[in-house]
């Protein structure tokens, strides 16, 4: 089966839905390459982000249309990009000559774009896919104007909708919206549910005239800040990217400081002369426009960018922000311990990755693993509540409490030896049990029986070292189901004490 | 050294060594003071600025089986310290492996704010040591508390050197032991001891904890400060009275110990007078055998 053909192989008769024994019968000298539909989407994804050179709001249309595989010449779901190009195309002297500049440089880069624009992003959509060259620009405000003469398909219907509409004369979308809305309405009323989130035709006429709002999922919120920085020469040096980075984290924390923001989430991103585009995220603990501080953040991650043959723009968002008072600034730089740690988090998160830094933070629950829990590193923690006349915690807890064979003089006692990484430890003494109660609402992914209550121990081994063991389940209990089926109850280890 | 030590050589007596501990404690506000370990023996070891806060400590289990009685030791000497503020609690895939997570109900009853921990889970033992050095260097720590397998000299080096510039301990704990050259301020090995059982007829061990002479005592450590910069080494056992506090967080009852390299006697007082820890409220009578 074909799903696209480029312009030569249309020329010659063939199609996108065609097979290829078909196609090859037509045309024995063509030439097929397996499609690769992720391939493609991740290269779409990366032209996304690269046209961030022309608008900050740029994405992947993700389609939530009907787009069955009879949709003609473009069919598939995730083909199309979608730019926001509201309050920037004065910066290209218009809109027409933007849509000429993104058409340009898209075809440096070898590849055919036709760009649809209107007001609204379904009228967008109709026009780049269906609409005749030259005409596939609408004026602002003329939107049914341009939509009429196009097929009703353009309004990303479902297809069974689309056969209805034609079988009863209505081919063009001029001819649909030329209806009473109720008489629309009523018709296709039962029809909607048919494709998840396709609507009614009503619903997609009034998205596509600008009516009813068209909440474009796909579409990420606009940076609260950015700045940008496009080279005359391209830069394939560290050095130069350095030097631009800490112009833009200047320039970025100008916009912030009008703004009364401070950053904290940021994107960095680096657009290649190949068409070829980067991104590389960091967040902050706290708002910051510390300019040197934002640069360092991106310091290591500048590095890991390939700037192939040349990086001709490079921009920082500031994705999230939040207000930042100018009162908040440090007033004390650095002191020894009374330091502000947050750009020491900072650093470290943007390093070692999003969730390698944590607080540890208490959580109501008699279940020792549950009774903490990894938290924001923030500037302040919460303090830990006293824990008066409660049995002694360990120190450190193995997430998954490992198995140990354990001897134990009377059943239900506390364990004598036990033989834990393949060491046999003689416990000197034990204190205990106590029992902790599975939370009956909960499942946990521990390794260990659920709904068996847990018998735990402090023991002693004769050195003097001390563990954290635990029964897991009773003698003469039906509840206790260890995982090897035997309905005896296993013993863990879980801690160990200092 | 010898002048720090007379004054209570051979004092024996409770009270006095509570005051020792307790000067330490209280001029927190004044000029930096000594950083000290709490324990007479070592303390008379250590060069008479204490322990440097702008330093590396080391410390290693005697066995690998030790390295939580070595932790629970370096966690004791913070709390000694005495510092609020973020404490970077830095660590590799290999402590998490062998010793499993932090887990701050524990590090509550050490004493520890567990709030004050800043858990940094690297996924390699390289930037574990990053961590370290750029958490020392920032100076926004009140201490660091590192966990390395290995460590090379150079790196050593390097962490000796960002500790001092940044004013910052790092109290490591090494998983490959403490031989070798190293650039540390001081060096401890910690071997963990089977408690001395009490007499269970004897007041001061009268309290709920010691009714079950079966039940694990407080923790007891071998402490050996293998080197020191302008110390000496000296090597005490120190057990914190039994039923004051959790084990782990030694109380300040006193027992009596041989410091077996010097032949000396000190007044093993642990580790735990801290203005901001709250006490118990009971006050036990004097640990009577230990005392006498």
């Amino acid at each position: 089966m074909l799903t696209a053909v480029n312009r030569q192989a249309r020329a010659e008769g063939l199609a996108p839905g065609m097979r290829l024994a078909d196609a090859r019968a037509l045309l024995p000298r063509l030439a097929a390459a397996e499609a690769r539909p992720a391939e493609d989407r991740r290269a779409l994804a990366r032209l996304a982000l690269w046209c961030n050179r022309f608008t900050p709001c740029c994405a992947v249309d993700s389609g939530d249309g009907p787009l069955g595989a009879e949709g003609g010449a473009e069919g598939e779901a995730e083909n199309g990009l979608l730019l926001d190009i509201a309050g920037c195309a004065h910066l290209f002297g218009g809109e027409a000559a933007m849509a000429a500049a993104v058409e340009a440089r898209l075809a440096d880069l070898g590849i055919e774009a036709q760009i649809g624009l209107a007001d609204t992003p379904a009228a967008a959509w109709a026009l780049a896919r269906f609409g005749r060259d030259g005409r596939r620009r609408a004026a602002p405000g003329a939107t049914l104007a341009a939509l009429a003469p196009l097929p009703v398909e353009a309004l990303r219907i479902a297809p069974g909708d689309a056969r209805l509409l034609r079988r009863l004369g209505l081919t063009t979308i001029g001819a649909a919206a030329a209806l009473p809305r109720a008489a629309l309405a009523r018709r296709f009323r039962g029809r909607a549910g048919g494709q998840e989130g396709s609507g009614t035709v009503l619903q997609r006429l009034d998205r596509a005239l600008g009516r009813r709002p068209d909440p474009v999922a796909s579409l990420p919120p606009p940076p609260a800040c950015l700045a940008r920085l496009a080279f005359a020469e391209p830069l394939v040096d560290l050095a130069g990217l350095e030097a631009a980075l800490a112009r833009l984290a200047d320039d970025l924390c100008a916009a912030l400081e009008r703004a009364g923001l401070g950053a904290r989430e940021l994107m960095l991103l680096f657009c290649r002369v190949d068409g070829a585009a980067a991104a590389r995220r960091v967040s902050t603990a706290r708002a910051t426009r510390d300019a040197a501080h934002l640069a360092r953040l991106f310091a290591g991650k500048v590095e890991t960018v390939d700037p192939g043959f040349g990086i001709d723009a490079m921009a920082l968002h500031a994705v999230r922000a939040e207000p930042l008072s100018p009162a908040q600034f440090r007033l004390v730089e650095g002191g020894r311990g009374g330091g502000d740690p947050g750009p020491l988090i900072d650093r470290l998160q943007a390093r070692l990755g999003e969730g390698s830094v944590f607080r540890l933070e208490p959580v109501e629950s008699h279940l020792p693993e549950r009774a903490e829990r990894r938290a924001e590193p923030g500037p302040e923690g919460n303090p830990w509540p006293a824990r008066p006349g409660l049995p002694q915690r360990p120190f450190r807890l193995f997430d998954r409490p490992e198995p140990v064979e354990a001897v134990a003089e009377v059943p239900d006692g506390p364990p004598v030896l036990f033989v834990w990484r393949r060491l046999r430890r003689r416990i000197a003494r034990a204190e205990g049990p106590e029992r902790i109660e599975p939370e009956w609402w909960a499942q946990w992914q521990t390794g260990v029986p659920e709904g068996a209550p847990r018998d735990y121990y402090c023991v002693e081994d004769a050195e003097g070292r001390r563990y954290w063991l635990f029964r897991a389940g009773l003698y003469r209990d039906g509840l206790c189901r260890d995982a090897g089926g035997r309905g005896t109850p296993r013993w863990y280890i879980h801690g160990l004490y200092g | 050294m010898l002048e720090r030590r007379s004054p209570r050589a051979g004092s024996g007596s409770v009270g006095q060594s509570a005051v020792a501990g307790s000067d330490v404690g209280s001029n927190a506000g004044g000029a930096p003071r000594p950083w000290r370990t709490g324990i007479y023996a070592l303390d008379a070891a250590l060069p008479a600025t204490g322990l440097a806060p702008g330093g590396v400590h080391e410390a290693a289990g005697a066995g690998a089986a030790d390295r939580p009685a070595a932790l629970a030791f370096l966690a004791a000497l913070l709390v000694r310290l005495g510092r609020r503020g973020p404490v970077p609690v830095c660590q590799g895939p290999g402590g998490v492996a062998r010793l499993g997570r932090l887990y701050g109900p524990g590090w509550r009853d050490l004493g520890l704010e567990s709030a004050d921990l800043l858990v940094v889970e690297t996924r390699r033992e390289r930037d574990a040591l990053w961590a370290m050095e750029e958490s020392l260097r920032s100076g926004a720590a009140a201490a660091v508390l590192g966990e390395t397998e290995r460590l090379a000299f150079v790196s050593g080096r390097r962490l000796a050197l960002a500790a001092r510039e940044g004013g910052t301990p790092l109290l490591l704990l090494r998983g490959d032991g403490l031989d070798g050259a190293s650039a540390a301020f001081s060096r401890w090995r910690v071997t963990a001891l089977p408690p001395e059982r009490a007499d269970p007829f004897d007041a001061a061990s009268f309290d709920t904890a010691s009714f079950d002479t079966a039940a694990p005592g407080p923790p007891r450590w071998r402490l050996e400060l293998l080197r020191c910069r302008g110390g000496r080494p000296a090597t005490c056992d120190v057990q914190p009275a039994p039923g004051l506090s959790p084990p782990g967080l030694p109380p300040p009852g006193l027992s009596k110990e041989e410091n077996r390299e010097t032949g000396d006697f000190g007044m093993a007082a642990l580790l735990a007078d801290r203005p901001a820890a709250p006490r118990p409220e009971v006050r036990r009578p004097a640990f009577a055998r230990a005392a006498g």
